[in-house]
């Protein structure tokens, strides 16, 4: 019982640990920011104080929470598609060696894609509603992951596929059993790249064409010369790719809480 | 097992996010023609309805507040149309959208027809909107610039791929060479105005203009010079409904419907204050993160320009004058947009706008 209070009261100071030094930095460099814009004279076309942006936001929450659900939709639906058709290609390069070879060269040019020039031609075999945003979304979010889990599906350990060679395993146990699990921490090292880039895809997506969402927002406020709505829909997008960021990183510590790389960061 | 059956788990539920928002956000995208349909033409016999895609030339807002009236006050409907207005964008190439069929008309500046038929794309103009394209450069009086012979040596910032013509055909009739000015990309925006990285920014009638008068910068007050095309003679016509050949060819009841319709909105939206702000309001019904007030600003200043020039002097709106287009086609030329001479007889057609019913042309303002 003591022991276990203990723990209770040691858990609030570990996250506090955990979480001080980045608050320390926020602190810092908004208090910077707020004397640049208040006492130094920064002009609000550069960068409009804080103060400003939170009043934006206060303001006018409807705006931001709409266009910022639309990225969101966007973004997610775009990210799941994208995830799911890199997983069933990378499985199907893995089984097929000639394919794999055939592929492997378009697929790095496929992850250096410069979304701005894929974007227009989406709108146009997509059409103009979201559907064309998920689908940038999801081509961002592809490449990533069938690089990383193909990859990921040949990192398992030689004394491991010998022992399940020895053991007379099935080629689908092999797959199951040992080299998909030691696939994961690729896999999630790539869903934390792909996270951030479905985002910022739907984003700049929506910014060459769109009525709607955070892109759209942003795009509008700088023809009207409204900094402060600039930078709160900037907000916004980042919060929308922390909590993406965040979700993935939570399933990770939950799937593979074995792998080193979890370990390290908990 | 498990963890595989786990990650499927994640995967569904962001799945599973994404459909619960697929439902209610397909009314934020592009702007329907429902609404007209609710709220004008309940009372309109069950005729079957033509859907067209119609590109307008920007992101929605006050500059298309004509067509949005067509729309809610059931124009299009009347003429047989179920319209989707189909918001443009920086990137949005308006051709390729027509050519692959994803959208039947769309609204182009007369250069931006001619570099469309330049690559192969057969659009052709159908009717007038603007009959001055409204672009022109504002300057800090800081910068000592008077005129665009001034602007020797000067950064001048203009929107490349169609928003540079006029303003460089008028350096050149200044006396200038284009290579004389240093030419910069301007963002949609005025920053570089205000921070002064540029000497001159390209500003429009209805928007820029205004966002710098907001700010306490604007010629009454002896601080900005305002250049205009127009200064040194050039008038290029700006908005204007365009579809391609084979359109026109196939569906000329289309055409017809969507210039009729169209002019007609515009006419009844310049008509008086009230209907102005009304159409303003349309607008903000389609894209509600606009302010009204600039959009009601909006609508003035493309009314003005609906009613100038061409239009002034017959006293009606929609009109193509073939001066107007050939001043188009030979900026156009002279800021290298074009490689070679346009040929301005094909690139438009009266045949439309000549059908139009006289009622839907005029214009009180």
């Amino acid at each position: 019982m003591i022991m276990a209070s203990k723990n209770q009261r040691s858990k609030p100071a570990a996250v506090w640990h955990g979480v001080w030094p980045a608050l320390l930095v926020a602190v810092v460099v908004i208090g910077l920011w707020y004397s640049a814009s208040h006492f130094w004279g920064m002009p609000k076309y550069i960068l409009p104080a804080p103060d400003l942006i939170l009043k934006e936001a206060i303001e006018n929450p409807n705006s931001l929470l709409r266009n910022g659900w639309v990225t969101l939709v966007e973004a997610t639906t775009g990210f799941a598609v994208g995830v799911l058709l890199a997983v069933f290609v990378a499985l199907v390069l893995d089984s097929w060696r000639f394919l794999e070879k055939g592929m492997s060269p378009y697929l790095v040019v496929g992850l250096n894609i410069p979304i701005v020039a894929i974007a227009p031609a989406v709108i146009i075999w997509f059409g103009f509603g979201m559907m064309s945003k998920i689908v940038v979304a999801a081509i961002l979010t592809f490449f990533p992951v069938v690089i990383y889990t193909l990859k990921g599906l040949k990192a398992a350990d030689r004394r491991e596929v010998d022992l399940f060679s020895v053991l007379s395993a099935s080629r689908i146990q092999g797959l199951l059993k040992l080299r998909m699990p030691s696939s994961l921490p690729f896999f999630f090292a790539a869903l934390r790249v792909a996270s951030a880039a479905s985002v910022l895809a739907a984003v700049v997506a929506e910014f060459i064409q769109a009525n709607a969402g955070i892109g759209y927002l942003i795009l509008t406020a700088a023809y009207t010369n409204n900094t402060p709505r600039i930078w709160a829909a900037v907000a916004v997008s980042a919060g929308i790719a922390l909590l993406f960021y965040w979700v993935v990183t939570v399933a990770e510590r939950k799937i593979i809480p074995w792998h080193a790389s979890v370990d390290a960061r908990n | 097992m498990s963890k595989v059956i786990a990650v499927g788990a994640v995967l569904s539920a962001v799945s599973f996010l994404a459909a619960c928002g697929g439902g209610s956000s397909s009314s934020s995208t592009a702007a329907s023609a429902d609404p007209a349909a609710s709220g004008a033409a309940s009372e309109a016999a069950p005729v079957e309805l033509a859907k067209v895609g119609f590109v307008m030339p920007w992101v929605i807002q006050g500059e298309e507040a004509g067509q949005f009236a067509a729309l809610n006050q059931g124009f299009y409907k009347e003429e047989g149309l179920d319209v989707e207005i189909i918001p443009g964008g920086p990137d949005v190439r308006a051709g390729a959208l027509l050519a692959s069929n994803s959208a039947q008309f769309a609204v182009f500046n007369p250069a931006g027809i001619y570099s469309n038929r330049a690559e192969g794309i057969p659009v052709v103009g159908i009717g007038g909107i603007n009959q001055a394209d409204g672009l022109f450069l504002m300057c800090k009086t800081t910068t000592n610039i008077k005129s665009f012979a001034d602007l020797k040596g000067k950064k001048v910032g203009v929107w490349l791929g169609g928003g540079e013509a006029g303003i460089q055909a008028a350096a050149v009739k200044s006396g200038l060479a284009v290579a004389d000015v240093e030419w910069l990309p301007q963002k949609f925006s005025m920053d570089e105005f205000f921070n002064d990285a540029f000497d001159c920014a390209s500003a429009t009638e209805w928007n820029e203009k205004h966002v710098v008068y907001k700010e306490g910068l604007e010629p009454s007050k002896g601080n900005v010079v305002e250049l205009r095309p127009s200064d040194v003679g050039l008038f290029l016509p700006g908005d204007s409904i365009a579809t391609l050949e084979s359109t026109l060819q196939e569906h000329p009841e289309w055409a017809q419907g969507i210039v009729n319709g169209t002019l007609r909105g515009w006419q009844w939206t310049c008509s008086s204050p009230e209907n102005r702000k009304t159409a303003a309001q349309y607008v903000l019904d389609a894209a509600p993160d606009l302010d009204l007030d600039l959009q009601i600003i909006q609508v003035d200043e493309m009314c003005s320009l609906m009613a100038q020039g061409p239009a002034k002097d017959s006293g009606e709106i929609g009109g193509m004058a073939q001066t107007s287009w050939q001043q188009s086609a030979d900026a156009a030329l002279a800021a290298g947009q074009l490689k070679e001479p346009a040929d301005v007889a094909s690139a438009f057609t009266p045949t439309i706008l000549d059908a139009v019913p006289a009622d839907y042309r005029t214009i009180t303002w």
